[in-house]
């Protein structure tokens, strides 16, 4: 059994910034059901920061969690910044992971930096919605 | 409220047991081989609890029985000891898919050594077909090892159909099952089942973790995995652990007392937990059949859209305890293989949990289960992006 932070379980039990944005500006899905891993999230942005950012998870512990941990982290930064923003610094805010659990911090990560290309890539407003496999 | 539905990975040893192996640990504490009285006690103790395992499978000979750490040591030396003793004869073995992960990295292992592994496959419903098994048979196959009851999926095996064709065979095919999910639980009889080896788990009926036994037919050409000094079964060598053994053997016991009332009882309770789920829960598929071929103790559910290790730590916050076939909570991300070979993909394997009971399971409890587990469910899917993509 794998084991996980208080912290972890915390971000897993009660997650912060659950959930939809009707009106987003842009919107990226990752992953796969085929993997266990999938996730979507939300982005609504005023002056080039992240006013808004809400997630959906299909996944394990460490996934719902890690997009909770990384919505907190992103809310309110430059959309700049908020792309910096690594997998590892993610990891350390929940206090670490099981080493097999480092995908899902990828995941985070990598399903905002596509939220926000999507974003950047529009004119004025881009949606990018994948399907799923 | 706890709930521990997790019984067939283990479970709780009861106090009557523990107080024979206590008995065993601090006063009659010494080996069977020593040249004193007390070890002469300990020997005839032993020798007793030999003969009343061969009895409780209809074995004939206490000799039959050989003591070990349980069912993968059990599995270990049936199916190695069974294919090096016999190379000569041929270099073919038989598994099934649903095999015991031991099984299954024993198999691999003798692939390493020269032989060759068939693994027969199982019908959507968590059984062996007799044809698939006649046609893996060759001229050098030597051992056929067939789980007892699939303890993903809960599937009885047609073990005497099975046993039947191997006896028909010209030429010698040994027949292991291992019964780790079936003994203490159903009744066992290797003349009926023809089974020449057989494995069973202390720990699986309420004697403590680390002991067990394999019935091994007189005449089978079988070596042994390790080697030691001479001692009491050179089948096995090493002192025997006489507190867990006789723990196990009062374990049995009483399990041999309750069981059919057991099984009786857990049908009733089994039907009730799965009209439960399955008139209160949405978009949920049993996994492995349903009536008198499904043991008693078993029910595995997928739950579609939502992911097995965040249902069962949700779960598990809430005091109920189950296991998951979802690749997240395995060690090597890979979804569980019996989900996958009763023909589901890998969303019903990561969906999947399974329940297990033991004899002691209540309604009170399953009826806690469900209500959890709609909680659980339902909040996890209002979570998941999948259902509002579909």
């Amino acid at each position: 059994m794998l084991k996980y932070t208080e912290l972890v379980m915390d971000h897993f039990r009660n997650p912060r910034n659950l959930g939809k944005i009707e009106d987003a500006d842009a919107q990226a899905t990752e992953g796969s059901i085929a993997c266990g891993d999938m996730m979507t999230v939300y982005l609504k942005i005023k002056d080039n920061r992240i006013a808004d950012i809400k997630f959906e998870s299909y996944g394990c512990a460490a996934n719902i969690a890690t997009a909770s941990m990384m919505t907190e982290v992103v809310k309110g930064l430059p959309i700049d910044e908020a792309k910096q923003i690594s997998w590892k610094e993610i990891v350390e805010r929940l206090g670490g992971l099981p080493q097999i659990k480092y995908h899902c911090s990828n995941l985070a990560v990598d399903t905002l930096r596509k939220a926000i290309k999507a974003y950047e890539d529009s004119t004025p407003r881009g949606v990018t919605n994948e399907s799923i496999s | 409220m706890r709930v521990f539905l997790d019984n067939c990975r283990t479970t709780k040893v009861l106090p009557e047991v523990a107080q024979v192996v206590q008995q065993y640990m601090i006063e009659k504490f010494v080996r069977p081989d020593g040249l004193y009285q007390s070890a002469q006690e300990i020997y005839d103790d032993l020798t007793q609890a030999r003969e009343f395992f061969a009895k409780s499978i209809n074995a004939d000979f206490g000799e039959e029985i050989v003591f070990t750490s349980g069912a993968t040591e059990s599995n270990n030396l049936a199916i190695l000891g069974v294919a090096r003793a016999n190379k000569k004869l041929g270099n073919h073995i038989i598994i099934s898919a649903l095999e015991h992960g031991s099984v299954m990295s024993i198999a691999s292992h003798l692939k390493d050594e020269g032989f060759d592994v068939t693994v027969v496959p199982v019908d959507s419903r968590g059984f062996v077909k007799m044809d698939d098994l006649q046609k893996a048979i060759t001229p050098s196959t030597i051992l056929v090892s067939i789980i007892a009851i699939g303890h993903f999926v809960g599937s009885i095996m047609p073990l005497q159909d099975i046993g039947e064709i191997l006896s028909q065979q010209d030429h010698k095919i040994y027949f292991h099952t291992d019964a780790a999910e079936m003994y203490a639980k159903f009744p066992v009889d290797v003349k009926k089942l023809k089974v020449d080896l057989l494995s069973v788990s202390g720990h699986k009926f309420h004697a403590p973790k680390g002991v067990g036994f394999l019935y091994v037919r007189k005449g089978t050409k079988i070596e042994p995995v390790m080697y030691g000094a001479e001692s009491f079964d050179r089948r096995r060598p090493g002192g025997e652990n006489v507190p867990a053994i006789m723990g196990m053997k009062k374990a049995a016991e009483i399990a041999f007392e309750e069981m059919d009332l057991a099984r009786q009882n857990l049908r009733k309770l089994q039907e009730y937990f799965v009209n439960q789920v399955e008139s209160q829960i949405d978009h949920v598929i049993l996994n492995g059949p349903r009536g008198e071929h499904r043991t008693p103790y078993n029910v595995n559910f997928s739950f579609q859209f939502i992911e097995g290790e965040a249902i069962s730590l949700a779960l598990s916050m809430e005091g109920v305890e189950v296991a998951t076939g979802s690749a997240c909570a395995s060690e090597k991300l890979e979804p569980n293989y019996a989900i996958l070979a009763i023909g589901g993909d890998h969303e019903r394997a990561h969906g999947s949990i399974r329940f297990t009971f033991d004899r002691f399971t209540t309604k009170e409890q399953i009826d806690y289960t469900v209500e959890k587990l709609k909680a659980v469910v339902s909040w996890l899917r209002t979570i998941s992006p999948i259902k509002a993509m579909r």
